[in-house]
């Protein structure tokens, strides 16, 4: 075996003790159900929920027929009951508790076999009106003024109206929560009309939030204002569900600054909003210790609004911009790493710079947050010298947030300067650089299958089974092998931690759930460790689900989760082994592995087995299926020559195979999508143990040839094999020749029949077959050989009778 | 949906109705003398061309033109007939065909007489006795052009022709010499055996050629092939003079009948101040045979009524002479009174060409043409009757003034501006960009914004797509050329494209002219704006274009105009955007009001609107430049353009044509027929039936002409040739009747459906109105005129054996609505 990385921690899990579990569910296959498929949710009402409230939700989708429950991912919404009207249809009750949040919750659905894909439900902290039918698609709902959130449909050609008395001077703010409720690409758009009939504010897009609309005036005069939305294009259908919290909540379009110091007492002013004229809503706020979770309202007499202001809560402090500060640097103090330079680009080609004190070889990561706390800035980020000369830019990195880490190149002063990418500005245009040392990071995640899409981000086990999982880590400045491990599983699911090796970014975790496990699912912790050098460094786990998309490079709502779902599903009624194999498999070789199928005395099904994740390199059959009554299959496994000795772990992976269950296909519907894993094995590559070389193989059409393969060898070999040659011309054979490992040299008699096509064949090899410790075994040598055929009588040869090249023919030729 | 189909005795009487519609057919009526015949046109003056000649070598000779000019307006060709007097026979001689050559040296005046009428041609022979010698790109090229070898066809297509290839009409001078002397080893051309050449046996067919025989042996361009090659095939020397202009001579031409004819003579201009007589080497072309044929040696000669141009082409110009070939019958004085300038243009017109106007069309046909044209709609009931019923003598220009100030005007020029913009899907668009970028329109054009000040936003345009929707404009293309073959097009009405790849063969761009427009939008830079449907547009303040012949950085240039003086880092669009719509700039207003005037007439003064060029002059050169002026002096409003085109009687003109104009299809003696356009059709028969359309981009119920994307999909749109948007082209409106039209509207929801659907027949009936009322309102609200008695009687006989009035009515409203007379505007 050769030096690996890669080091076993299979699972120490017996097959007896797993085929017994396996044999105590034969019973449970009776009365087998249509799909069994985790449930889905096509669509969900009321999709906004007032705060402190307990609510009933109705869910439509497919799967529901044993839904058991609605899980949160926040502590502060519980669903209390689950009522299942159909197959497609239930109604569940939600507690929502005056602690919580007021943003988009996520949930899923679980059910018999296993998460249903994420919504998420907007916790709003105003009463909830559900839009009313109207005679006419004219006619606006009469609404009063106080807060609400409005829930509404805008269907294909639609717009909805709705009209409120207001007296003079009152506030009328409007926020449009379509986009952001996760569901679907409804970009609305808000206008308020006068009771002349004058449009006052047309709203499309804001920098705060991107598609949704928001709209906040005094009305000049007393009378009946009209509030209309309707889709950009006019576009929309039966689910195309928009909230519309309207009221006098203040709702400012940005705050300055943008982030503070954790713990600190700090005094922000509100932009916009209310004071239309550019005047600033000042309030004082206390961060937390901790700034996980914090959120930020602007509040007024009349409230706050239903929708935070993005805010950062460093642990480090801020320094805020002083104009003029795009020139002379002197009256400026340098700054020290980690800072927060907070600013505003207020007018059109603004310049504005900081001085930052660094050291030689300190690694910066200056990082802007600008679009990412609803700043209508575009920023261009520079770092330069004393002497104004660019030493490193950024324009975008991952939004249009600039991000540059800057590798401190001596001991000095530094200016780093922001301005907009169109040199525009305004009040809105809010910034806040954080300048920290590069920070090192170990995450985990699921690595996902397809882009924007929900596929394969859920784990489901089934009892007494074991389930295969593909775990990613994402790494910054840490090298070496990272090790993920899995807490708060369901209980009686076990999992062994998996290590993923430096040049790897993911692994293979198993699954496995007592026989006695409960049928349930839990939101699983997921640990990632690492190291730089001799320090540990540990890290969670981070999924984000992609909520709406337009197309593959059109993400507009994702979310962001740090817990890892795993469910307990019913027993399955087979289980997979594949057995360790006893030799390695050679670059240029092949290998034969076993695996093997245990039924339950009920089940006789035919079982399909894949092996899904082959070293690189390695290939062999996409599937095999073991057909109702037997219990064994075979994978030949060939290693390309490009193969790197190391040890790789292989797993089996099973499920009911469908396309040849015709006879029980109805049956076994239940089963159908769901698969079970076998242990880890580890497979071996390694290098070539015999190398092999040809003589010139040369004959005429209808001539009997002795050709000589030289054999090497330099690792083990079986003791007896059987030399073939395969690659050979059609109307050309040669006779197998058995030899042992000793042996230097195999002649094998070609038979060219004489209408054996004419030409060169350049892919002739030698295959070596045999038994190594009970394992099928071949390695391929002299690969690429090349055999000439002639027609009879042209074949030049030398007094020695041997082939003659080319040249050596023309020279013969000469000669005579 | 049930959809019902007019029984046989209906769609009949429909059928006969279409037959009697006679006012929409153009039948042609005996000519009238309507005031007494002309007296026989008197000749007025002479004139020679060129007016002074100077011969630089003793080589040389130079075509004389005379042109003797009648009372009438037409000329005639006398250059043979006239008599020739010598001041001093020493110095050059003539020949009858007016073929004058050097035979001393000096200075001597040409005096020619003819029926009694003179003029004088001085000329001046130069000290010199060396012959001319022989150059390339002035004497060997042209024999290529002239002999075709370097066409499209030939050698000159992008590839060759069977491995040899030539520039196109030779606007690579100096890769045809390395072609035919370097490439191929040099084996095209043998210096020691100039008449036994690969190039010259080729050329007279003395070796298998393609083409065949391109020059006779012993001919004029063969000696000169030849002795070029005797002479050592050698480049160009750098003082060679280079050809900056030609002129045509006549500048125009007026034959009083058919199969009269003119000499046409084309003289080139040096930069070194000389000039040649290139009639010899240049291509000669008739863009109407029908009209006018010319020969290869600038002989033109009428075929027929009507007007034509002769295009020459020598080097890398093209210029050319206006033909017009009257009927040659007696020509009446014209009754029409003149309302506005316009008509007295058009008079003119018709006066040059012998032609007389249709009569004024009637109330009816008027109201209904008016509304069409104007607000994309047909007059309701109480409209039209309003109108027609007016006892006022200047109601017209009242509904004029009424009907152009209503927000459906705009919305029609709104539609306009949208297809010169290309508002559409494209390049990654978006359906909400493109929502943006028509509202933007829209709203600028309400607000009245006139173009020229749209297009100083639009051009230099910078900016996220959402924020400032104008920059779509840089979505919708994104190469510079394309961008600037689509601003040639669209807002100065030319088509500069053949100019990417070689000079324009048929007008006057280069590939100079091409690669130094777009220039100008070499610099525009795209980044990914804040939302992933959204793109931002900005100045990059760098880069340039490369020219691919010459390889140089190109510096921007305005087409047909100066290089401006542009600091660096600059927006070099802002000096585009002023460039393009200064009142200065004639070729914008004229495009404007082109295309104004094709809108209400049918046809273009250039036409196609977009296709200005020098073989495609207008057909009233001075309408077009009055509007355009006008235009100008409107400030761009269109309003008060179309007023004046609307007011003149030139658009007030019944379509039916007469003996004496029936021939003209580019003056405007008479209205033209126009199918709606897929759009106001559409919006036609919503209005007539009371159907509601559900259309992509607008609330249930919107109008087909403010459907902002040209690409969504409508089967109804698509069938009845709505522009696509892909090209700024004018050709993208087809309002040319397929049969896929006839089936959809006899089987498509659209008419039936809506009929059933709109309840409008129904709710009549309901109200207590008799059928035959009911069909008098159907034909109003159609055709904006009451059913002939023929029709009347046979619609009474129907309905009074019906067994389902409701049936019938909805029948008839069927074929009404199929009817050529409802679909088409006249």
């Amino acid at each position: 075996m050769t030096d690996s990385n890669y080091r076993s921690r299979s699972l120490a899990t017996s097959a007896t003790r797993l085929f017994c579990a396996v044999a105590t569910i034969g019973a449970m296959m009776v009365g087998a159900r249509a799909l069994a498929e985790s449930p889905s949710i096509e669509f969900f009402s009321p999709v906004v929920v007032e705060r402190g409230q307990e609510v009933e939700l109705k869910l439509e989708g497919a799967g529901f027929a044993d839904a058991r429950e609605l899980v949160f991912y926040s502590e502060h919404l519980r669903c209390t009951s689950v009522e299942v009207l159909s197959e497609y249809e239930l109604v569940a009750k939600v507690v929502v508790s005056d602690q919580c949040q007021l943003r988009n919750e996520p949930f899923r659905l679980l059910g018999r076999d296993g998460f249903s894909d994420l919504q998420t439900l907007r916790v709003t902290p105003f009463p909830v009106v559900l839009e009313q039918a109207r005679r006419s698609r004219e006619e606006a709902l009469i609404i009063d003024s106080t807060n609400k959130t409005v829930l509404g449909t805008l269907e294909e050609g639609d717009y909805d109206r709705y009209s409120l008395e207001l007296a003079a001077g009152a506030l009328l703010t409007v926020e449009v929560e379509a986009v952001r409720l996760g569901s679907e690409l409804l970009d609305t758009v808000l206008s308020i009309t006068g009771p002349d009939g004058t449009v006052l504010q047309r709203v499309d897009d804001n920098p705060l939030f991107k598609q949704d609309p928001v709209a906040s005036m005094r009305v000049p005069k007393a009378g009946r204002y009209t509030v209309e939305l309707h889709e950009s294009s006019y576009s929309g259908g039966s689910h195309s569900f928009y909230a519309l919290h309207i009221g006098n909540f203040p709702a400012p379009r940005t705050v300055f600054p943008a982030g503070g110091r954790a713990g600190s007492k700090l005094l922000v002013n509100f932009v916009g909003g209310e004071q239309t004229n550019e005047q600033t809503l000042s309030q004082t706020v206390v961060l937390p210790d901790d700034g996980q979770g914090f959120q930020l309202f602007a509040s007024s007499d009349a409230g706050s609004g239903p929708s935070s202001i993005p805010f950062r809560v460093s642990p480090f402090p801020n320094v805020l911009e002083s104009e003029p500060n795009e020139g002379a640097m002197d009256r400026q103090i340098a700054a020290v790493a980690p800072i927060a330079f907070n600013g505003i680009l207020q007018n059109a080609g603004d310049v504005d710079r900081f001085r930052l004190s660094a050291s030689a070889n300190e690694n910066l990561r200056i990082e802007v947050f600008a679009q990412r706390v609803g700043s209508a800035a575009d920023t261009l980020l520079s770092v330069l010298d004393e002497t104004g000369e660019l030493l490193a830019r950024n324009d975008d990195w991952g939004s249009h947030d600039s991000r540059l880490d800057f590798e401190v190149p001596w001991t000095g002063e530094f200016i780093v300067e922001i301005t907009d990418k169109l040199a525009a500005g305004s009040s809105d245009s809010v910034y806040r650089i954080e300048v920290t040392p590069v920070q090192s990071s170990v995450t985990a995640f699921l690595p996902r299958p397809d882009r924007l899409s929900q596929s394969s981000q859920t784990l489901a086990v089934a009892q007494g089974n074991r389930s295969l999982a593909r775990i990613g880590v994402r790494r910054e400045l840490v090298d070496g092998e990272a090790q993920v491990l899995f807490e708060n599983l369901p209980s009686g699911v076990h999992a062994s931690p998996v290590f993923i090796p430096a040049d790897q970014f993911w692994g293979l975790a198993l699954l496995q759930a007592d026989e006695s496990s409960e049928l349930t699912g839990n939101l699983a912790s997921v640990v990632a460790n690492g190291s730089i050098g001799e320090t540990r460094l540990q890290g969670g786990f981070e999924q984000i689900v992609d909520l709406v998309a337009e197309s593959a490079d059109q993400l507009f709502i994702g979310i962001s989760l740090d817990k890892l779902p795993v469910a307990v599903t019913p027993p399955i009624p087979f289980a997979v082994h594949l057995d360790p194999p006893k030799t390695s498999l050679p670059a240029s070789g092949s290998l034969t592995l076993r695996v093997r199928v245990e039924r339950t005395a009920e089940f006789a099904g035919p079982i399909r087995v894949e092996l899904p994740f082959l070293p690189p390199w390695v290939i062999g059959e996409p599937h095999i299926v073991i057909p109702a009554g037997e219990s064994e299959g075979l994978f030949r496994l060939e290693a390309r020559e490009q193969v790197q000795p190391r040890v790789w772990p292989i797993v089996a992976v099973a499920s009911v195979d469908m396309l040849s269950a015709s006879d029980d296909a109805e049956k076994l519907q239940a089963l159908k999508g769901r698969e079970v894993a076998s242990e880890l094995v580890e497979l071996t590559i390694d290098n070539a143990p015999a190398a092999g070389r040809f003589e010139t193989m040369a004959g005429e059409q209808g001539e009997t040839l002795q050709v000589v393969c030289y054999l090497s060898a330099s690792g083990e070999l079986p003791e007896r094999m059987t030399a073939t040659l395969d690659g050979l011309p059609n109307r050309v054979s040669a006779e197998p020749i058995e030899i042992r490992n000793s042996d230097k040299q195999i002649q094998f008699t070609l038979q060219l029949q004489a209408d054996a096509p004419l030409g060169v064949f350049e892919k002739v090899v030698c295959r070596l077959s045999g038994e190594l410790r009970g394992w099928q075994v071949s390695y391929q040598v002299a690969a690429d050989s090349r055999l000439q055929i002639n027609a009879p009588g042209t074949l030049a040869r030398g007094e020695d009778g041997r082939v003659l090249s080319r040249l050596e023919a023309l020279r013969q030729k000469q000669q005579q | 949906m049930h959809v019902r189909y007019p029984t046989p005795t209906l769609l009949l009487c429909c059928l006969l109705q279409f037959v009697s519609v006679g006012h929409i057919v153009a039948i042609a009526n005996e000519p009238t003398t309507r005031s007494s015949e002309k007296v026989r046109a008197e000749p007025l003056s002479i004139n020679a061309y060129p007016e002074s000649v100077e011969f630089q070598y003793p080589t040389d000779q130079q075509q004389i033109l005379l042109q003797a000019n009648f009372s009438d307006g037409s000329t005639h060709d006398v250059t043979s007939h006239a008599t020739v007097t010598l001041s001093d026979p020493t110095v050059v001689a003539t020949t009858e065909s007016g073929l004058v050559a050097p035979v001393g040296k000096g200075e001597t005046t040409l005096a020619f007489a003819w029926n009694g009428l003179e003029c004088k041609v001085a000329v001046h022979v130069l000290g010199t006795d060396t012959p001319r010698p022989l150059r390339f790109r002035n004497d060997i090229l042209p024999v290529f052009t002239r002999a075709g070898c370097n066409a499209g066809k030939c050698h000159g297509s992008a590839s060759g022709k069977d491995g040899f290839r030539l520039s196109l009409y030779g606007f690579d001078p100096e890769g045809d010499y390395f072609r035919l002397t370097r490439e191929a080893s040099g084996r095209r051309i043998n210096l020691s055996k100039p008449d036994d050449c690969l190039l010259v046996n080729k050329a007279v067919g003395r070796v298998p050629h393609t083409g065949g025989v391109c020059i006779q042996p012993g001919s004029k361009a063969y000696r000169k092939l030849v002795s070029w090659i005797a002479l050592g095939a050698e480049p160009d020397p750098a003082a060679t003079p280079l050809p900056v202009r030609i002129d045509v001579y006549p500048k125009r031409s007026v034959m009083s009948r058919p199969q009269q004819s003119q000499q046409m003579l084309v003289l080139a201009q040096y930069d070194d101040g000389t000039q040649r007589d290139v009639t010899s080497l240049s291509v000669f072309l008739s863009n109407n045979d029908a009209t006018a044929t010319v020969s290869a040696d600038g002989q033109v000669t009428g075929t027929g009524p009507g007007t034509a141009f002769m295009l020459a082409r020598f080097d890398q110009f093209t210029s050319g002479t206006a033909i017009v070939v009257r009927s040659g019958l007696n020509y009446p004085e014209p009754e029409f009174v003149p309302s506005n300038y316009i008509d007295e243009l058009a008079l003119a017109r018709w006066r040059d060409l012998h032609v007389l106007p249709s009569e004024l069309c009637s109330d009816e046909a008027f109201v209904r043409r008016l509304y069409l044209d104007t607000v994309g709609l047909l007059p309701t009931l109480e409209q039209r009757d309003a109108f027609v019923n007016d006892p006022a003598t200047e109601k017209r220009e009242a509904l004029i003034e009424q009907l152009t100030n209503s927000p459906d005007f705009l919305e029609m020029w709104t539609m306009k501006l949208a297809e010169m913009l290309q508002i559409r899907r494209a390049n990654g668009l978006s359906s909400k960009g493109l929502q943006l970028y028509d509202a933007w329109l829209r709203e600028k054009v309400r607000a009245g914004m006139t173009f020229d000040k749209i297009l100083l936003e639009l051009i230099p345009a910078s900016g996220s797509t959402f924020e400032n929707p104008a920059t779509s404009y840089y979505q919708t293309e994104t190469t510079p050329q394309l961008l600037a073959e689509n601003i040639a097009q669209a807002f100065l009405g030319t088509r500069i494209q053949c100019a990417q790849c070689h000079n324009h063969p048929f007008d006057r761009w280069t590939m100079d002219d091409y690669y130094g427009f777009a220039a100008f939008v070499s610099q525009v830079g795209y980044k990914q704006a804040k939302d992933p449907r959204e793109i931002t547009v900005y100045n990059l303040g760098t880069g340039s274009l490369q020219h691919p012949v010459a390889g140089r950085e190109v510096r921007p240039k305005f087409l047909g105009g100066d290089v401006p003086q542009l600091d660096a880092g600059s927006d070099y669009r802002e000096a585009l955007a002023k460039w393009l719509t200064s009142p200065n700039n004639t070729a914008f207003a004229n495009n404007i009001a082109n295309v104004l005037w094709e809108h209400y007439t049918g046809k273009g003064i250039v036409d196609a609107v977009d296709d200005v060029r020098v073989s495609n002059p207008p057909s009233n050169p001075e309408l077009l430049n009055a509007l355009g002026k006008k235009l100008v002096e409107y400030e761009f409003d269109v309003r008060r353009l179309a007023q004046d085109i609307l007011n003149s009687k030139t658009y007030q003109l019944e379509t039916q044509s007469t003996a004496w104009n029936e021939w003209d299809d580019r003056n405007f003696s008479h209205a033209r027929i126009r199918r709606l356009r897929a759009e106001v059709l559409l919006d036609c028969i919503n209005q007539v039936t009371l159907g509601k359309d559900s259309l992509a981009g607008l609330p249930l119920g919107g109008r087909a002409i403010q459907v902002p994307d040209a690409q969504s999909n409508n089967y109804f749109l698509e069938t009845f040739g709505r522009a696509s948007r892909n090209t700024p082209c004018s050709c993208e409106v087809s309002t040319s009747p397929t049969l896929s039209q006839a089936l959809h509207l006899m089987n498509g929801e659209n008419t039936s459906g809506k009929i059933q659907s709109g309840g409008w027949i129904s709710s009549l009936l309901a109200d207590g109105r008799e059928p035959l009322e009911i069909a008098e309102s159907i034909y109003l609200a159609c055709y904006s005129r009451k059913p002939l008695t023929e029709e009347r009687e046979q619609m009474a006989s129907r309905f009074e054996r019906s067994e389902d009035v409701e049936s019938d009515l909805s029948d008839l409203f069927w074929a009404v609505l199929n009817s050529n007379e409802f679909v088409f505007n006249h």
